[in-house]
């Protein structure tokens, strides 16, 4: 529901603004947004019309139903001076007592409180005393429980307001970029920079530790849980304003990171995935193969060359996983970093693991490590959210129930449009992750032979993508009598990696509008739903169309 | 003419009947204004008529009760309807025997005075309207009640004993559910 970038207030925000509820400066903003935008005045207008029909209502039909009291009211006031007199009446004692009561009742709720603020009290005291000297003595123990760790990399979670990306870092990783980390990345090491905050490992206690060491003026705070420290450090000097940081309480490894830089960007660390020792990586190739034991770490001290891997590794590993089919839907990522591609995955099934495993044996600067946990909740949406009808219908719905025979026949023709769509947005889903490993920069440095194994990747991706966009406008049409309108028409322009976005845009909007025809979401109802559904479903062939079209022609 | 300790026992005297009237007065002039409210109110939590009147009046002398014990009440209006609906439920749960008042609405919409054409639809809207208020939760119902009442947001809340955020909740759920019926 937005448009030019305009954020529209909520529903519940404008009953707020209605109610006088909302504080003065968010109902400034209301009402300076209401004057420019005509949706949300009519929206609001709609609500107050609701709200004067309430009070109609209640003036109309409840005031004139209600029943009068039975009697006439009493005058309170001889009530009122009999409570008086009784009170009055009352013996001294009985008075005391009362007050004795009044105050007995209320302490019991004031003095757990006093009691809890002197408790209170008395640990910040303690802790505003202490926490500077445990804050440098629990980091001085973190870093040399780093250094007394085997050497290895590990995979780290970068999340923004805005991003987030993945990285591996350690030792072994050299300082340059790699290829899974964006470019919108350099404004983050930059502020990082800025900070004196180091880039390269910015989950570790060193890290922390050689920030913190550099402040004049610092405030810190610890919270002991039994499986965890929390460090916490505010300060005003510096463009990091206050940094978290939490180590396992075990081992005094630091797992987790928080970063609120004092341009308000909060920046949020977490470890993906344990330390990879260096022994069970693998020798890149062009190591000398007569001491397998050596590491890529000791090659590097030693001078010697490590072979980094290129787009090419990383695409003929993707090419494996798709010959798998495990490119559509698997919790499977491929990062291509230092000198490996490394391929890894959380929740994967026993069975998926061996047979991607066994086919990624052979190749070389590879390597698979897949966690046990269960699946995190996805921080990308590459996951299309599984889509259920729900119980009720609205009069779009009860015409194609009409249709197709009764409720049960529309369930069953909801969940093969379902199932369809699921199809076709696993596909986006694949086809994007794709444009994100190979932009254009990269796909001019493959070889022929890599770009043609692409292309047919490609290719195979966006056949299946318009084989179930057209089943799925076969199924629609079949329900309603709406001939597509504004569809665009075929261009060639552009390169394919432009029109993926394009691509996966109108994909999800399609499958909005369909959840929305379907009754499965509130979203998008409206009297022009069925012809806005019909239309998104063409141009999104269109798109596709063009897509394949661009792509077979690069 | 008079002893200073007899005037000074007399001037305390007074002051405490102007304390007492000017307190008596305030709680009068509360019970007037908000007496048909609370009543109205009551009988919508399921209280007979006789049942509901009674309610109301014990109300307004309790407060009066507990001013006079000095209890601090910040807010005499919503502590009224806080009252006013605890001791509804109470006398309710003691009288499960008795069905609850309900008004026939549907047979009582009243003549609206236009002419046969019109008074049909309108009727018409009132009764979709009316099924529309009588498909809200118990929640959504009190809290709009409450707001029709005049309680601000955090006194419905002290009322029904639930945060601020969740009466804004339970009224935005409302106001989606009549506005179908308000629109047609």
């Amino acid at each position: 529901m937005s448009s030019f970038g305009m954020r529209h207030p909520t529903d519940e925000q404008l009953l707020y603004f209605v109610d006088g509820e909302l504080a003065v400066r968010a109902g400034e903003n209301v009402r300076g947004h209401l004057q420019a935008c005509w949706e949300c005045r009519q929206e609001l207008e709609e609500i107050e019309h609701t709200i004067r029909e309430c009070v109609r209502y209640r003036r109309v039909v409840l005031d004139a139903c209600v029943p009068s009291p039975p009697q006439p009211w009493f005058d309170i006031y001889p009530r009122l001076a009999r409570i008086d007199e009784m009170q009055a009446r009352r013996h001294f004692a009985a008075r005391v007592w009362e007050w004795l009561a009044t105050v007995w009742h209320r302490p019991r709720q004031w003095v757990p409180a006093i009691i809890a603020l002197v408790l209170i009290a008395l640990l910040v005291q303690q802790l505003r005393q202490a926490p500077a000297v445990q804050a440098a003595e629990l980091l001085r123990k973190a870093v040399a429980a780093a250094d007394s760790r085997p050497l290895g990399t590990r995979r780290i979670r970068i999340r923004t307001r805005t991003q987030h990306l993945t990285r591996i870092v350690g030792p072994r990783v050299p300082a340059a970029r790699t290829s899974s980390e964006s470019e919108s990345s350099t404004r983050l090491e930059t502020l990082f920079r800025a900070a004196n905050y180091s880039w390269d490992d910015p989950l570790s206690a060193k890290a922390f530790a050689s920030w913190r060491d550099q402040l004049a003026i610092k405030h810190d705070e610890i919270t002991v849980a039994p499986d965890h420290y929390r460090l916490h450090t505010v300060t005003d000097s510096g463009e990091l304003v206050e940094a978290t940081l939490k180590l396992n309480a075990a081992d005094l490894r630091a797992v987790e990171g928080t970063l609120q830089f004092r341009n308000h960007e909060l920046v949020e660390i977490s470890e993906l995935s344990e330390v990879l020792p260096s022994a069970d990586l693998p020798v890149p190739r062009g190591l000398p193969s007569a001491d397998p034991a050596l590491s890529s770490q000791d090659a590097v001290r030693a001078g010697s060359p490590v072979v980094q891997a290129t787009p090419g590794d990383e695409l003929a590993v993707l090419a494996v996983l798709h010959n798998l089919g495990a490119d559509l839907g698997d919790p499977i990522e491929v990062i291509r970093a230092g000198g490996e591609v490394l391929v890894s995955g959380i929740g994967i099934g026993d069975a998926r693991q061996e047979q991607i495993r066994q086919q990624l044996r052979a190749m070389t600067r590879v390597t698979v490590h897949f966690s046990a946990d269960p699946p995190a909740q996805a921080a990308d949406d590459r996951t299309p959210s599984r889509i259920s009808v729900g119980p009720g219908t609205g009069p779009l719905q009860a015409e194609m129930e009409r249709r197709l025979g009764g409720r049960a026949l529309f369930e069953q023709f909801a969940d093969q449009v379902f199932d369809t769509t699921d199809r076709f947005m696993s596909r986006a889903h694949a086809l994007r992750r794709i444009e994100q490993h190979f932009p254009v920069a990269i796909e001019e440095q493959m070889t022929a032979e890599d770009r043609t194994l692409l292309a047919r990747i490609r290719e195979d991706h966006i056949e299946k993508f318009l084989e179930n966009v057209a089943i799925t406008e076969r199924q629609i049409g079949s329900v309603l009598d709406t001939t597509p309108q504004g569809v665009p028409s075929l261009s060639a322009a552009g390169s394919w990696q432009g029109q993926t976005e394009p691509l996966f845009i109108a994909a999800r909007n399609t499958e909005s509008l369909l959840a929305a025809l379907l009754g499965s979401s509130t979203d998008q109802v409206a009297a022009d739903l069925p012809a806005k559904t019909v239309s998104s479903l063409a141009q999104l062939r269109v798109c596709a169309e063009n897509y394949r079209r661009i792509s077979a022609s690069q | 003419m008079f002893s200073d300790s007899l005037l000074e026992k007399l001037t305390g005297a007074l002051a405490s009947a102007e304390t007492r009237s000017l307190l008596q007065d305030e709680v009068a002039q509360l019970f007037e204004q908000m007496r048909d409210g609370v009543f109205r109110y009551v009988l919508s939590l399921g209280l007979r008529p006789p049942q509901a009147q009674e309610t109301t009046q014990e109300v307004f002398l309790r407060l009066y009760a507990a001013l006079k014990r000095s209890e601090p009440i910040q807010n005499r209006r919503a502590w009224v309807v806080r009252v006013a609906h605890n001791l509804a439920l109470k006398v309710r749960a003691q009288q499960t025997a008795q069905s609850p008042f309900a008004a026939e609405l549907e047979a009582r919409f009243p003549d609206t005075g236009l002419n046969p054409e019109q008074g049909l639809l309108e009727r018409e809207r009132l009764h979709l309207f009316h099924r529309a208020m009588e498909s809200l939760s118990t929640q959504q119902r009190r809290c709009l009640d409450l707001r029709l009442e005049g309680l601000r947001y955090p006194e419905i809340a002290s009322v029904l004993g639930i945060s601020p955020s969740a009466v804004g909740e339970f009224l935005r759920r409302a106001i989606v559910r009549l506005r179908k019926a308000a629109h047609e």
